[in-house]
């Protein structure tokens, strides 16, 4: 046997040495290659792919200025609040000053919802007041057991938890799962992209792209590809009429993703009929079910318990807070008795656990199938204004006993 | 905790500053390895770890034994009761429930109906790997070719030596006892080799689980197939499979050489092989040379009943992959290759001769030929599946779509293939590692494209053996 020497230790060191020194030099390597791929890649991909991680670092650049405001309304949650909700037309219907933002984001499970609850809380401490009024948005098929299974979505949801997670949550996730941990210190040292995401690029850019004017055998028609080519026309008539880079949170808008301008109206509704089609639709709610067990909702405690988490957060830093369930496509989103059982039942711990009222719009009958977009999400034409004018009455109500205006801008 | 994962290089960095820095003595840097080695293991389910101790132990405890006896009927008799506990346990894991559907098919074909099976048992990750090495030791002892250890932790050491316990090589306690005997400190050329394997290991891995997506395509789909979706799927399985396997081996030998231990080479650029025999010499070595002298030369070997030898050896590697009768069968027809080029070369002396390279490469491409026939069999979920896609190859009833994504596809599963093996004859056929300005940058790039666009936490495909 070798006993150990200076020689032996002097070698491990060395070792350890050119270990870190080839992480460090392979991390920026690899962040450079990732930069190189992001910037190449048009920024509606970019989105679409990395499935809202770049709104989220938009959102944390905003967030100290929407915490100066005393008049906030926070309106929080997922890519059914994003796609669902417009500051505009919730002030106007209102009619007292106040400053409405949208805070839904893709592919946020109530875990990710927490956190973010908790980053926009120590915005607002720091400035020493609260906001007026904060929604909390729960999306019931993010909070399934099925739906935190899925490797793509975790993987999604990994790297907006790496964006805000600080040392704190990095050690409450160790305790629970070293290996999430690890990962989520991972992403975070690649400045919150993902290789899942980077390989979509990869992939589309590769696979999407055009077939070179020599290769002798045409292209076969592609099935998506007049959704795709007024998908094109949305964003050209988009950045025709916004004449700047609208970033994927925009504080211009406050949040609200836009695609319907006088510009764009003709794509929009021919685009929407193609995105509605009914064997779209059947197929996504299939997808849906066996993703995020839509209709059965067999809900993750742990990921409930997260959501009354982000309530609290909230909570702490809003004069008033209340839980919204979102409207439900009547033709495509049914749960069976047993999913609304579970619903409710979890509905009623939420509000049990966090005192705040739930305003429940599931089942509201303003809501009709021609104001949604897929099988879950509202459309800009019909289902935005309705909800944003459904959610301005209520605080109308709350705040002026029945004092509503009833009249879009 | 993957080798691909940020835990595992994690785990490793503590695991590497306790065993140099902190275990000064021999003991201490063996019984280091064994709590590593189960911590490591553990991770994956602590409920397999006294499994995994509890054979140890008993091949420990029975090495002691016959190393101890002089009574050739007690040592007969010891050995058996470890081979029959070692394959019983992997039997009873492994194999269960394979035996139990096949006796009830078999039954229900015979008439008599029976309720069917529905229990499962939790397989033990790396279970057909460390049983092989366990018994490997007492097969040893007792063949007086190794002397039983006196002291468990070395053996124990040796077994869990968590680089390979989980995906191989298949390490004989004769290759790694003697080395944790004398517990060397690694020197620098082993930690450059070291590193540039890792490194050259992990962008395999990378490639491999992005050559999954044309093979899962090909093989999760059920109607008829084109011969160009047919050989690009085809392929890419070949060339994932490889990259996959030998990319693990190549970390668990680099991480290894680091700690200062050898592992021997599982792969010698397989896809090169000249002829089936060949093939044989290049591809999963640690299997092969266990197979041949643990079980090949008992049954008789090369000495009468070659062939039958040769097939029943064959077969059984096929059926330690995995509870499925494609494997089975996968071994069979490797088995029969193997019968039928010994045949040829001893009829046709010629055909051992490599006149030119036309004719090598020849050779080569018809021996890849017959490989990815296999691999078929291997990946294939059922044998109707597997002809399903050997149809596609080469009676297809679909036309092939020569569009570019498609051609692309296939050209990039080619570059796929190629890239890994023009990786491994970098790292081990060239004198890269000799070349301070060419390595690290080397080292560099690999590991970054493996962090950029590998996918942390993909499964090893050898782990479900």
């Amino acid at each position: 046997m070798t006993s150990p020497s200076p020689s032996n230790d002097r070698i491990a060191a060395r070792t350890l040495g050119v270990g870190l020194v080839l992480l460090l030099a392979s991390l920026g390597l690899a962040r450079g290659f990732i930069a190189l791929v992001e910037r190449s890649s048009p920024p509606e991909t970019r989105a679409h792919l990395t499935e809202g991680s770049g709104r989220l670092v938009d959102f944390l650049q905003a967030l100290p200025d929407i915490a100066k405001r005393e008049d906030a309304v926070l309106v929080f949650g997922s890519s059914l609040i994003q796609h669902g909700f417009s500051p505009l037309m919730f002030e106007y219907v209102l009619g007292v000053p106040v400053t409405a933002y949208n805070l839904g984001f893709p592919g946020v499970d109530p875990e990710l919802q927490a956190l973010l609850a908790r980053r926009t809380a120590e915005a607002f401490e720091r400035q020493g007041h609260k906001a007026r009024l904060s929604f909390v948005e729960f999306t019931p098929f993010q909070a399934t057991l099925a739906r935190g299974q899925a490797p793509s979505f975790r993987e999604h949801s990994a790297v907006k938890k790496a964006l805000l997670a600080d040392p704190r949550v990095l050690a409450r996730v160790a305790l629970r799962s070293p290996e999430e941990a690890s990962h989520l210190g991972a992403l975070w040292a690649m400045g919150g992209t993902s290789p899942l995401a980077v390989t979509s690029l990869l992939e589309h850019r590769l696979f999407e792209g055009p077939v070179p004017p020599w290769w002798p055998v045409p292209a076969e028609p592609e099935p998506d590809a007049e959704r795709k080519a007024w998908v094109a026309r949305i964003h050209a008539g988009r950045a025709a009429s916004e004449r700047r880079h609208v970033p994927e949170w925009d504080p211009v808008h406050r949040g609200e993703v836009r695609w319907l301008y006088h510009e764009t109206l003709e794509a929009y509704m021919a685009w929407a009929r193609l995105r509605s089609a009914p064997e779209v639709l059947e197929a996504e709610r299939q997808w849906r079910v066996e993703t995020s067990d839509l209709l059965e909702l067999h809900f993750d405690e742990q990921q409930v318990r997260f959501f009354i988490e982000a309530v609290r957060a909230l909570a702490s830093v809003s004069q008033e807070t209340l839980v919204v369930l979102a409207p439900r496509n009547p033709a495509w989103n049914q749960p069976t008795a047993e999913g609304r059982a579970r619903l409710a039942a979890v509905l009623a711990l939420i509000e049990r656990e966090t005192g705040a009222p739930v305003l429940d719009l599931a089942e509201s009958p303003g809501f009709g199938p021609e104001d949604f977009i897929d099988v879950t999400h509202l459309n800009e034409s019909s289902g935005r204004p309705k909800l944003s004018q459904r959610l301005g009455d209520v605080v109308a109500r709350r705040w002026f006993r029945g004092t509503v205006k009833d009249t879009a801008p | 905790m993957l080798f691909n994962t940020a835990l595992f290089w994690l785990f490793f960095a503590a695991f590497f500053v306790a065993f140099h820095f902190a275990a000064r003595t021999r003991v201490a840097k063996l019984w280091l390895v064994v709590v590593g080695s189960l911590l490591f293991y553990g991770a994956w389910d602590v409920r397999c770890v006294p499994l995994l101790l509890g054979t140890a132990l008993l091949d420990f405890w029975i090495a002691l034994r016959l190393s101890r006896s002089q009574d050739e009927r007690r040592r007969r008799a010891l050995l058996a009761v470890s081979i029959v506990a070692n394959l019983g346990v992997l039997a009873f894991f492994k194999y269960a429930r394979f035996f139990a559907d096949s006796a009830h098919g078999l039954l229900g074909v015979l008439g008599v109906a029976l309720p069917e099976p529905t229990f499962s048992l939790l397989l033990p990750a790396g279970i057909s790997f460390y049983t092989f090495q366990s018994m490997s030791y007492t097969i040893d002892v007792y063949r007086r070719e190794l002397p039983a250890r006196e002291r468990p932790e070395e053996f124990l050491a040796a077994v869990s030596f968590f680089p390979h316990l989980v995906a191989g090589p298949i390490i004989r306690a004769s290759v790694l006892l003697p080395q944790f005997e004398q517990m060397e400190a690694p020197r620098w050329e082993q930690v450059r080799r070291g590193y540039l394997l890792i490194a050259v290991g992990l962008l395999k891995k990378t490639v491999a689980d992005l050559l999954a997506a044309p093979s899962d395509a090909l093989f999760r789909s059920a109607g008829a197939t084109s011969a160009l979706e047919a050989w690009t799927g085809a392929l890419a399985f070949t060339g994932q499979i490889y990259a996959d396997f030998s990319g693990y081996t190549d970390i668990a030998i680099g991480v290894a050489l680091l700690l200062g231990f050898v592992l021997p080479p599982n792969f010698d650029l397989p896809y090169l092989a000249t002829s089936p025999i060949d093939f044989w010499r290049r591809w999963h070595l640690s299997l092969s040379t266990w197979l041949r002298d643990y079980l090949y030369i008992p049954l008789g070997g090369n000495r009468g009943h070659r062939y039958r030898n040769l097939l029943l050896t064959m077969l059984l590697g096929g059926l330690w992959h995995g509870a499925n009768w494609t494997f089975v069968l996968w071994g069979l027809y490797h088995g029969l290759l193997l019968v039928v080029a010994h045949l040829l070369v001893e009829r046709f002396p010629v055909l051992k001769e490599t006149p030119s390279a036309a004719v090598r490469w020849a050779k080569r491409l018809g021996t890849l030929y017959l490989v990815v026939l296999g691999w078929v069999l291997f990946r294939a979920e059922s044998l109707p599946a597997a002809l399903r896609v050997l149809e596609g190859m080469h009676v297809p009833a679909v036309p092939s779509a020569f569009t570019w994504p498609a051609v692309l596809t296939l050209l990039f599963v080619v570059a796929g293939l190629v890239l890994c093996h023009a990786a491994s004859a970098l790292a081990e056929k060239t004198e890269l590692r000799q070349r301070r300005l060419a390595l690290w940058p080397v080292v560099a790039i690999c590991l970054a494209l493996a962090i950029a666009i590998g996918t942390p936490g993909h499964s090893f495909i050898y782990f479900q053996f």
